[in-house]
């Protein structure tokens, strides 16, 4: 009986602490690290022939370390990131999903396209297959670093791995014609939207989308302004004012759209990349 | 050759009935489970992810088994006084040594058929919910079981080798990881003392251990072939042939030495 007892006693106790801890454990609670590796070869090596199980690893952490984020990634862990993905890809090339999530966040980072561009040739010279990876790679080429010709050649090459894709053929139809590179973009961030599985990333991917349909729907403002008035609006206002806009869109990720010396429409927030720490220290 | 016979019998039976055997193989059935929590967080290859997965997971629990039942395969008789009994018998110190190998090496086959076949269930039940990019080939799994093995094969008798003197059950364990470990490595490093261009300040010293260590330590690395079937990579099958049979004579060179060593061993 008195065991019994003392059983009983020790159960509550156990069980009322365990609560204590559970209530107190989030103002505990640190945010995901990203893991600090050491040089891909010397990870490799400590994988001891587990190589596609260690990048699978380091891919969720990066994943997890991202998804946890409440402000897009600063300058400083966009690089640790470039880091652990070429990491993950080093021990494990076929890593598709290692190559899809760095086009997601290494990718509207200008710093970052030439290193991003060396994965996705990681990934092409592995993963011959895969229409995926020459898809990223000519989006980059023609979106980022403005080169057409060896876009088309690329998205080219993505249709011919996978004909059942039947936006492709008219997109490089469009980049021979040189047209209008934010069309191809939010086709692009369509396309990302509608595969992607995973929750965080496609509602980064939707935001971006939303941010690139307001751009689409100011630059159609300056067409019809260009066409009204004969001329380019001095600034985006002046659609307002010239009764073309009821308003002018908030950007989607807190920054204010703007039209740039060469008539392009603009973002403070940069698509929320980069400037944003300095431009909105606050936040 | 019937003194053989039965000492695999008990080796096999002991292993069976060994509960830290058992708390290893629960361990692995649970882990087996666990493919779909973890295969699930992947965006573009669950199926690709859960194989890869289940496969790494049984070779370390092929691993742990391994060590741990080779590891006191011998001590455990010398501790527990059953050696007298067994050295009255009229079985020779080879055949006991042998028998006693034997008897783990079936063990480990009925281990590992479990876990794969349970493992393939598994991964066969995640591509038809999510699609492989390119399909499964089966005859490469088929081809990974018999490597898996013959490479644990090898691991158990280096283990032997290191029971054949060792006083203690804790050292050829210890002794059989690291082994292992190097196994695994000494490829990686050999290549990147030859290729790498930081590599060329590294002490020749160093230099000749890791390029010694990479002759005289089994080369494990040759027997895995887990992204080939994962990925559905085509295989070199004579090249595999050939790391079989580098395999199996690696085995016997462990094993001669094993049963010099233990023949020669005072046990009173």
């Amino acid at each position: 009986m008195k065991r019994l007892a003392l059983f009983l006693l020790t159960l509550i106790l156990c069980a009322f602490s365990f609560y204590r801890v559970d209530q107190l454990r989030d103002t505990q609670a640190l945010p995901p690290q990203l893991m600090l590796l050491p040089s891909k070869e010397m990870t490799r090596v400590v994988s001891f022939g587990h190589e596609i199980l260690t990048a699978q690893l380091i891919f969720y952490n990066s994943m997890f370390f991202v998804g946890s984020l409440d402000d897009p990634p600063t300058q400083n862990m966009v690089r640790e990131l470039f880091h652990t993905l070429d990491t993950a890809t080093y021990l494990d090339p076929y890593n598709i999903d290692a190559y899809y999530f760095a086009q997601g966040v290494l990718s509207w980072n200008p710093s970052q396209i030439e290193s991003l561009n060396t994965l996705l040739r990681r990934g092409m010279a592995h993963r011959t297959w895969d229409w995926y990876l020459p898809f990223f790679y000519g989006f980059n080429q023609f979106y980022f670093l403005k080169r057409p010709g060896e876009a088309a050649a690329y998205f080219k090459k993505a249709y011919e791995l996978n004909p059942a894709n039947a936006f492709l053929p008219t997109l490089i139809a469009r980049l021979y014609y040189q047209a209008d590179a934010t069309e191809v973009a939010i086709e692009f961030l369509e396309e990302m939207v509608r595969k992607t599985n995973n929750q965080n990333l496609r509602k980064w991917f939707a935001l971006r989308l939303e941010a690139f349909r307001m751009v689409k729907f100011l630059e159609d403002g300056i067409a019809q302004y260009q066409a009204i008035y004969g001329s380019e609006p001095p600034s985006l206002e002046a659609l307002v004012e010239g009764g073309i806009l009821k308003a002018i869109p908030v950007d989607p990720y807190g920054g204010k759209f703007y039209l740039d010396k060469s008539g392009r429409v603009q973002t403070t927030s940069e698509f929320a990349y980069g400037q944003r720490s300095s431009a909105n220290p606050g936040k | 050759m019937k003194g053989i016979a039965a000492i695999i019998r008990v080796t096999f039976l002991g292993g069976v009935r060994d509960r830290t055997i058992f708390g290893i193989f629960i361990l692995g059935m649970l882990l087996v489970l666990t493919i779909p929590v973890f295969s699930y967080f992947s965006m573009r290859q669950t199926t690709e992810v859960a194989a890869s997965y289940s496969l790494s997971v049984i070779s370390l629990i092929g691993l742990l088994l391994t060590v741990f039942m080779s590891g006191n395969l011998i001590s455990r008789d010398i501790d527990r006084k059953g050696i007298y009994t067994v050295v009255t018998l009229p079985v020779s110190r080879t055949q006991y040594m042998v028998g006693k190998f034997l008897g783990l090496a079936l063990l480990l086959l009925l281990s590992l058929l479990i876990l794969y076949l349970l493992a393939a269930i598994a991964i066969f039940l995640t591509s038809l919910q999510y699609p492989p990019s390119r399909p499964l080939l089966w005859q490469i799994y088929l081809l990974i079981v018999i490597l898996e093995y013959v490479m644990l094969l090898v691991v158990s008798a280096v283990s032997v080798l290191f029971n054949s003197f060792a006083t203690s059950t804790f050292l050829p364990m210890a002794l059989t990881l690291a082994v292992y470990c190097i196994g695994q490595s000494t490829v990686l490093v050999k290549e990147y003392l030859e290729k790498a261009p930081e590599a060329k300040e590294i002490s020749p010293i160093v230099a000749f251990v890791a390029k010694a260590s990479y002759y005289l330590f089994p080369n494990l690395s040759a027997f895995n072939i887990r992204n080939a079937f994962a990925y559905s990579l085509p295989v070199k099958l004579p090249y595999l042939m050939l790391v079989l049979l580098y395999g199996f004579f690696y085995l016997g060179v462990c094993m001669f030495m094993a049963t010099y060593f233990f023949g020669r061993r005072d046990l009173t």
